[in-house]
């Protein structure tokens, strides 16, 4: 969990977020003994008193084993999972597909308005 | 469904029916030609297309295993995909963000107009602009490309709202939605854009041009086309005069088919065209098919290409809107005093949630830099970088014999090292891509590096001289009277441009040629 944190620090995201991440990397190392062997090896290093360490020394430790099969392995994992969920496309403010809602062209494909407008020759019609 | 028998050796066979071997099959079957088309893939449709990110990608992408070694970052950024295109009926016309811009007349002329580059294998294209220039007019009309012949521009969304205002404060003139081939109004029997923002998931209107649901079908309507899916062509044979005569492919069951061929076209996007002709050796042709001079494979280029994001205090939502419509055309010239040569687009860019940190960032992007910009994610800008990369004839597609496909054959192996011309390129794209953003404020901007090649080009390359490519200024094999190059791979050059709309346009031309050639008994 704390692995997970410190590749993807989001303060405002509870547990249950990371939860799956955490969840996919035990599935993992259940089935494969390679896998096992990497997260096993991985954590050690890092040791037990990782999760109380504060967020510099957290990241300076992972980033001492960024070329490690164990980092690149969490950092697949917490990347293509934690951002996958209703969850985070909430915090995070995506809306996801459009097409069964009639797309973005009637909800706000262009309702920027801190910036001019760019002119007809440039942009074209709304259909 | 039409049936052409197996041991029709009249039959033109085409492998592939992407941008270049849809479009052939039609143009061949709608003249009463015999098609038999083999494609990898499996078929989708509009109603079929995945809405999630994650599924769309495993629906459509070419996902069998390859291998990459060199000293480009994609194999760090993104280990197993050194090249991204599709696996399905329609080829990468499903995925593509549908950019139809053009070539440059002196992109056509690349190793006159950039001199002895140290370290490249520049040639000139065997063919004169205004012959391609046709043919370009031809693809426009038929993909329906905004921008040309009268089609309107799409509308400017948030995202390039941004890259617009950015770009003409720090003084570039040439910016616009683009040349996109997605209908700004209804147009091909096909419905207009509603903005969705999934171009890359399959286009669910059918807005966007692919082969999947305008050639394909066309050319089923036609009565002569043999569609195989989920047939996967492993091998071109060819008799002792040297022509080719079958090509063997595994059916859906991996049961080895052989189909007899009047002619072959390959059309499997570069990786795979590259290595169905190395997998292809025999006694006469010990190096691969059409490979007497050794260049089957070589020359690999992919474009100087990747993302350059800004952080913005106030709300854009760049998710929302066709994917690529923007572009910056001032930086597409050839002009040394910059430090490189070749020139390059900046195109507007946004991905998805779950798609942006694992595509949009290098692999030593995590801890508070990730969060920084994910927490940005509705205050994101997007554009990509995409430039002329050097051809070198140590950038290569091979085979590794020591990882095997599910048919135990030797995977394509994708070797490339960064020419220094690329690496200037990027520079320079990177900062003017921040002044861009910087100049309407960003509070950072970031980038990615090189990104999985899905622009695939030049690996059996048209070349005048035999000696220097593999085909002619048709696509015809110099060494193989009978068997034609039909993508990406024929390119002599990648010049500047996305290459979909030059493949369209060779392959029209190319089935002009056929044609004419089979009715003067040539083929």
């Amino acid at each position: 969990m704390s692995v997970a944190r410190t590749i993807a620090p989001h303060d405002g995201l509870p547990d249950s977020a990371y939860a799956p991440v955490v969840r996919a990397i035990d599935d993992a190392a259940a089935a494969d003994a390679h896998v096992h062997a990497v997260v096993s090896e991985g954590l050690n290093r890092l040791g037990a008193a990782f999760a109380s360490r504060s967020e510099a020394q957290r990241v300076r430790a992972l980033g001492a084993m960024e070329s490690s099969e164990f980092f690149r392995l969490a950092r697949g994992k917490t990347l293509g999972i934690l951002y996958d969920s209703p969850a985070a496309y909430a915090y995070f403010g995506y809306q996801g597909e459009a097409f069964s809602k009639g797309g973005y062209l009637t909800r706000g494909f262009n309702d920027l308005k801190w910036l001019p407008d760019v002119p007809p020759q440039d942009s074209g019609p709304v259909p | 469904m039409t049936l052409i028998a197996q041991d029709d050796a009249n039959a033109v066979v085409i492998i592939g029916s992407g941008a270049g071997g849809g479009v052939l099959a039609h143009e061949l079957t709608r003249r009463g030609i015999k098609v038999v088309l083999i494609e990898a893939g499996a078929r989708q449709s509009l109603a079929s297309f995945s809405q999630n990110p994650g599924k769309a990608f495993e629906q459509l992408s070419w996902l069998d295993p390859r291998t990459s070694s060199g000293t480009w970052t994609v194999p760090q950024d993104y280990p197993g995909l050194p090249s991204w295109t599709c696996k399905t009926v329609g080829g990468t016309t499903v995925h593509w963000t549908a950019a139809a811009p053009r070539l440059n007349p002196w992109e056509l002329r690349a190793r006159t107009a950039y001199g002895a580059v140290p370290g490249t294998s520049l040639i000139d294209w065997p063919l004169e602009y205004a012959e391609l220039e046709r043919y370009y007019g031809l693809a426009e009309q038929r993909m329906v490309v905004t921008r040309r012949h009268g089609n309107p521009g799409l509308p400017a969304s948030s995202n390039f709202k941004v890259m617009y205002n950015g770009a003409r404060r720090i003084g570039y003139k040439r910016v616009h939605t683009g040349y996109m081939a997605i209908n700004s109004r209804p147009a091909d029997d096909r419905a207009f854009c509603i903005q969705q923002g999934f171009c890359i998931q399959g286009c669910k209107t059918g807005a966007k041009w692919s082969t999947l649901y305008t050639e394909v079908p066309r050319a089923e309507a036609t009565g002569h086309l043999d569609l195989r899916i989920q047939c996967q062509a492993v091998r071109i044979e060819h008799a002792k005069d040297g022509r080719v005569t079958a090509v063997i492919y595994r059916d859906p069951q991996g049961v080895e088919q052989s189909q007899k061929a009047r002619l072959v076209c390959v059309a499997c996007n570069s990786v795979e065209t590259a290595r169905l002709l190395l997998l292809s050796e025999s006694a006469r042709h010990p190096h691969g098919l059409a490979n007497s001079s050794d260049q089957v494979g070589r020359n690999f280029c992919h474009h100087v290409a990747g993302f350059i994001w800004g952080a913005f205090e106030k709300p854009i939502h760049f998710y929302r809107g066709t994917t690529l419509a923007g572009i910056i055309e001032d930086e597409i010239r050839n002009d040394p005093a910059r430090g490189f040569v070749g020139g390059y687009h900046l195109e507007l860019a946004a991905l998805d949630l779950p798609s942006l940190p694992l595509a949009g960032f290098p692999c030593t992007t995590w801890g508070p830099d990730l969060a920084f910009f994910m927490d940005h994610y509705a205050r994101l800008s997007g554009m990509l970088i995409n430039g002329e990369d050097m051809p070198r004839s140590t950038n290569r597609i091979s085979l590794n014999p020591a990882v095997r496909d599910r048919f135990g054959l030797p995977v394509a192996n994708i070797h490339c090292d960064e020419h220094p011309n690329d690496a200037a390129m990027r520079a320079h794209a990177q900062r003017q891509g921040k002044a861009v953003y910087e100049a309407v404020d960003a509070v950072a901007v970031t980038f990615s590096r090189q990104t999985p090649a899905t622009h695939n080009m030049c690996t059996a390359r048209m070349s005048a001289d035999p000696a220097e490519g593999v085909t002619d200024a048709h696509g015809r094999t110099h060494d193989v009277p009978n068997l034609f190059i039909s993508d990406g791979s024929a390119l002599s050059t990648p010049g500047s441009a996305n290459p979909t709309l030059t493949i369209v346009a060779l392959a029209l031309r190319q089935a002009d040629y056929i044609a004419r050639q089979m009715r003067a008994h040539d083929l």
